[in-house]
């Protein structure tokens, strides 16, 4: 009942024509007559806000209940458009205009018919903890707490994702991010279950575990659009594919193996596959493909060049701990060399220690021939980051291209890099306001500017569509043949079937193999460890929780799965003091801060002091030893807030005084700097209090459910500090991207917005996905508008003693004052 | 109105602010020791640039005092030395920069009421200098020093800077989304 209302298209149900989504109308009708369509489009044409042309150019199509369909489309085509329109998050969540007729069958009209993963695994949680993120759907569905147990157990041990409470998934390899999206919208038990790219961050393997869970729920009849760009092992569970043009049309559909035999050669014409990729259904026998054979005299000259990298017994370490080990490895000039390894084995880190980003301890790094012990930037070395907007530096492509700001006529050499670049035309923009393809472009074509012996790329052909994948390795061709050196690493191997001349396998933090290409794909052992083959994902499954982290971490695991046994009775609380309500902890803290303004006098102050720290003790039963601990970083700061009353108090007409420059300290002063020191320990001391007991996720949740905030506000920011973490690494890459720059690259510290812009531009386009994959879980409406309206996964308790205890506390506080006045 | 977008960006730009006052905190606190409060004004204005660049690209009442108190807490959370402190400072240059745009009725946001909003937050952060930190103690034309410079930094640093990040981001094509970024495109 509730549910039919919050969508606001079966309201405004059987409406036709030309609508103005923006002013809130919108239109589309309930399919009776043909109770086996789920969704139909007639002569739809869609264009965002802003764009100069459609998305989508009257498409007509129908999707039947139980059909599961690939859509398959060069970058830009619109796919991405059918999904978010049949699914109503446009106009809901992001504007557009419509003309056309939409259609959905009346169960999709239900809150959470519709499950939707999405591409970018961390775009897409607005949780902390795994339980809280399935919970977050359900919640907006309404569903009563003993049966979101139910469902988020069910899905957790379908996935294969650990049975427990409290797991933080930030710490999830890609694979198992992707797999919690999937359990979450699972456990929504959607009619229709919408995956748009789901595998492209993901290495082969994981891309394996994915597509294997996506089988399964094909298994169970689950009706499935799909759009997929590594097509090839899902394909046979398709029951239908439609191809897209660049322009927003359908160009042609069919079945799988229709499409695949007759549409080969156009989808390869117009970018939807590279061209070295293999074609499925027949892609058993190994196909190598012609790889450049270079001349006799170049051969000798390189030959007499040596290795282009040698490392031997090179260690790197972050923050203590071994990242990186490499006992030998060898890397010829001339060659082309893909490094190729599972998720986070270090591919990136070993790439980034031969272009000197990074420094490494022990051993020997040598650079064609001349040793190098520390993290240096070296002339001979071009190095393209995976976000290529992190060398961004200037305003306009074309100074960025020529390393700095141009006048107006513009250098024809630059002129012939930004037309082999296809980049033409683009001389004045914002290198920020690039497709992400021209971006990547923007950045090889920086990297040819001058002549280099080596070329290194981190993921060249990430996210990038067909035509920009194939720019990129023609050129990278180009500079092979001429006898440069290129090292890359990639997840794509049919990338380094058809190129590469030298592979370098990383697992785990270290080199196992380097070899000739021929000899990986042969080596199926090998292949199978390097997760480059997807075919057995389960089994390594809890290996990969902790790919790459600390052995403590993993270690904790292992404990923490034997002990805690059956946690999922009830949410458990660890120290007493976490069975107090958060809101009603920050009101206290809040009261007796105020009730501190009043303490003027020494003992007052050391009495307001003491009292959180015997808070501490009692309360949230920290040692002496912890407490002293977490207050120490901040004794510079007491003694700042003792120094500056004592300085510049106003000095009485009698007080003894020493004038020293515009200082003039007093004793009277510097009681009062006491007084506030003390004041300030005692705001430290709330604060760590505070922080020891309340965990961020059951304040904000208890913001909702006790004080009435807008669940819109309070998940909304949830979901904003989730994003903490990632922000970290963004910024250590940053740094190093810019430290590349050199000369230019340290000017531009100077102009801090320069430096900010990647990381603001990368903060905004994630909150507008976060946001969007917020509201394709059902959290519009009355449900993300009214704290009532929803169910919660976690009850937070408000009694008297929540009320009674924080009372308590300041009516102490203000008794300490008015004893010690 | 806001929309849930409007929210989660609020709530980013908010955590990264969030880190700048944290360094900030740490930066003064080791090199202004010295510094008479007047001069130590002038430093304050960087800690509410959130309440200056969230509502310049958001445009949403409310988004001043919102953004302001998300970004003291995640200051506070990251382990400000402050501590409560940052908080409080959250809470009272909020409303200050908040009561700005609220006189403009919440659509003007040009440099004027830039400018008047970050120098009104710097009022809310007198209030807290006088009764917490030990305004009240020091000499009253200290005082009063410290208000002036509080306000021009406020001015400066706090409004007239998230405009110049804003319209930087404007120029890159990522706020097409928001209010900034559909302002001046309305005729195209």
């Amino acid at each position: 009942m509730q549910t039919d209302r919050a969508l606001p298209l079966h309201a405004l149900a059987e409406e036709e024509g030309v609508t103005d989504l923006d002013r809130g109308m919108s239109m589309g009708g309930i399919i009776e007559e043909c109770p086996d369509v789920l969704v139909s489009l007639d002569c739809v044409t869609v264009q965002y806000e802003g764009a100069d042309r459609p998305a989508l150019n009257d498409v007509s199509l129908t999707i039947k209940k139980g059909e599961a369909v690939l859509l398959l489309g060069p970058s830009g085509c619109g796919k991405s458009t059918v999904a978010r329109l049949l699914s109503g998050l446009i106009p809901r969540a992001m504007e557009a205009s419509v003309q056309g007729r939409v259609t959905r069958a009346p169960e999709l009209a239900r809150m959470g018919a519709i499950g939707y993963v999405f591409q970018d695994p961390d775009a897409q949680f607005c949780m902390i903890e795994q339980d809280d993120e399935i919970a977050f759907g359900l919640e907006n569905q309404r569903i009563s707490q003993a049966d979101m147990l139910a469902r988020i157990q069910e899905q957790l041990q379908r996935m294969g994702l650990p049975d427990l409470p409290h797991v933080k998934h930030d710490r999830y390899s890609g694979g198992m991010k992707q797999k919690l999206a999937l359990a979450s919208a699972l456990a929504m038990q959607p009619e229709w279950l919408i995956c748009d790219e789901p595998t492209a961050n993901l290495d082969p393997q994981a891309t394996g575990m994915v597509f294997d869970e996506l089988m399964r729920v094909r298994e169970r009849g689950q009706s499935l659009l799909l759009i997929e760009h590594k097509f090839d092992r899902i394909l046979p569970a398709m029951d239908r594919v439609i191809l897209f043009d660049q322009v927003g049309r359908i160009l042609h559909q069919g079945t799988p193996g229709e499409m695949m035999e007759n549409w080969w050669e156009e989808m390869l014409r117009i970018g939807v596959i590279a061209p070295w990729k293999a074609r499925p259904f027949q892609c058993n026998e190994v196909r190598l493909g012609q790889k450049v054979v270079l001349e006799e005299p170049k051969m000798a000259e390189l030959k007499s060049q040596g290795d282009a990298f040698a490392l031997k017994n090179v260690e790197v370490t972050y923050r203590k701990t071994p990242v990186l080990r490499v006992d030998s490895l060898h890397i010829k000039a001339g060659s082309f060399t893909a490094i190729v390894g599972p998720n986070g084995a270090g591919k990136t880190t070993l790439l980034q220690a031969m272009a000197g980003l990074i420094s490494h301890r022990g051993g020997h790094l040598a650079r064609f021939g001349a040793h190098s012990h520390k993290a240096e930037h070296d002339a001979r070395l071009a190095y393209s980051f995976q976000n290529p907007e992190y060398q961004f530096v200037y305003g306009r492509v074309v100074d960025e291209l020529g390393n700095r700001v141009q006048a107006d006529e513009t250098d024809p050499k630059l002129h012939e890099l930004l037309t082999r670049f296809g980049l033409d035309g683009y001389e004045d923009a914002n290198p920020f306001e690039l497709s992400q393809g021209q971006k990547r472009r923007l950045s090889v074509a920086s990297m040819l500017r001058e002549p280099r012996a080596a070329y290194l790329l981190d993921e060249p052909t990430f996210g990038q569509d067909a035509k920009t994948q194939q720019v990129l390795l023609e050129q990278l061709e180009t500079l092979h043949r001429d006898g440069r050196t290129i090292v890359l690493t990639t997840h794509d191997m049919d990338l380094v079937r058809q190129y590469a001349t030298q592979v370098v396998v990383v697992i785990a933090g270290e080199v196992v193999a380097s070899c000739a290409p021929e000899r990986l794909f042969a080596d199926e052992e090998l292949m199978k460890r390097a997760h480059l083959l997807d075919d057995q994902a389960d089994s390594r499954l809890l290996l990969e929780v902790w790919n790459g982290r600390s052995r403590g971490e993993r270690a904790d695991w292992a404990t923490a799965k034997n002990t805690v046994a059956t946690p999922w009775v009830e949410r458990p609380r660890s120290a007493p003091a976490r069975s107090l309500n958060p809101t009603m902890q920050l009101v206290m803290v809040l009261m007796v801060m105020i009730i501190g303004v009043f303490a003027n006098n020494l003992h007052q102050a050391i009495a307001l002091f003491l009292l959180p720290v015997a808070l501490m003790l009692l309360v949230a039963r920290l040692t002496p030893w912890q407490i002293l601990k977490r207050l120490s970083p901040f004794l510079g700061f007491y003694l700042l807030y003792v120094w500056t009353p004592t300085a510049y108090g106003p000095v009485a007409p009698h007080e003894p005084t020493i004038h020293f420059l515009w200082m003039h300290p007093t004793v009277a002063g510097f009681k009062n700097g006491l007084v506030l020191a003390f004041r300030m320990l005692s705001a430290v001391c709330f604060g760590v209090l505070f922080a020891s007991e309340v965990d961020v996720t059951d304040l904000i949740i208890s913001l909702c459910q006790n004080v009435r905030v807008s669940p819109r506000f309070a998940y909304g920011t949830l979901a904003g500090i989730r994003v903490i973490p990632l922000f970290q690494t963004e910024w250590v890459k940053l740094r190093q991207a810019r430290a590349l720059r050199g000369k230019e690259g340290r000017i531009a510290v100077l102009r801090p917005i320069h430096y900010a812009l990647p990381l603001l531009t990368q903060a905004i386009r994630m909150s507008e996905r976060v946001a969007i994959a917020m509201e394709a879980r059902g959290f519009y409406g009355e449900v993300a508008m009214k704290a009532t309206a929803r169910s919660y996964y976690r009850i937070i308790p408000f009694r008297a003693r929540d009320v009674l205890y924080p009372l308590a506390i300041a009516l102490l506080a203000v008794s300490l004052i008015v004893i010690f006045q | 109105m806001w929309k849930l977008r409007d929210i989660v960006v609020a709530a980013i730009l908010s955590v990264v602010c969030g880190a700048i006052y944290l360094s900030w905190d740490l930066l003064t606190g080791i090199f202004a020791a010295a510094w008479s409060p007047i001069a130590y004004g002038l430093l304050n204005g960087l800690w509410w640039l959130a309440a200056g660049l969230v509502p310049y690209i958001i445009r949403r009442p409310g988004a001043a005092f919102f953004a302001e108190v998300v970004s003291a807490f995640c200051e506070f959370a990251f382990g400000s030395p402050y501590k409560w402190g940052a908080v409080i400072s959250g809470l009272l240059q909020g409303a200050g920069a908040e009561l700005g745009f609220a006189m403009g009725g919440w659509k003007k946001y040009n440099t004027a009421f830039m400018m008047l909003s970050g120098a009104l937050a710097g009022v809310g952060n007198s209030v807290q200098y006088y009764f917490q930190y030990g305004g009240n103690k020091v000499a009253p034309d200290l005082f009063i020093g410290y208000v002036v410079t509080t306000m021009i930094s406020g001015a400066f640093v706090g409004g007239l800077v998230p405009k110049w990040i804003g319209d930087a981001l404007k120029r890159t094509g990522s706020l097409r989304n928001f209010e900034l970024g559909k302002s001046g495109q309305a005729g195209r």
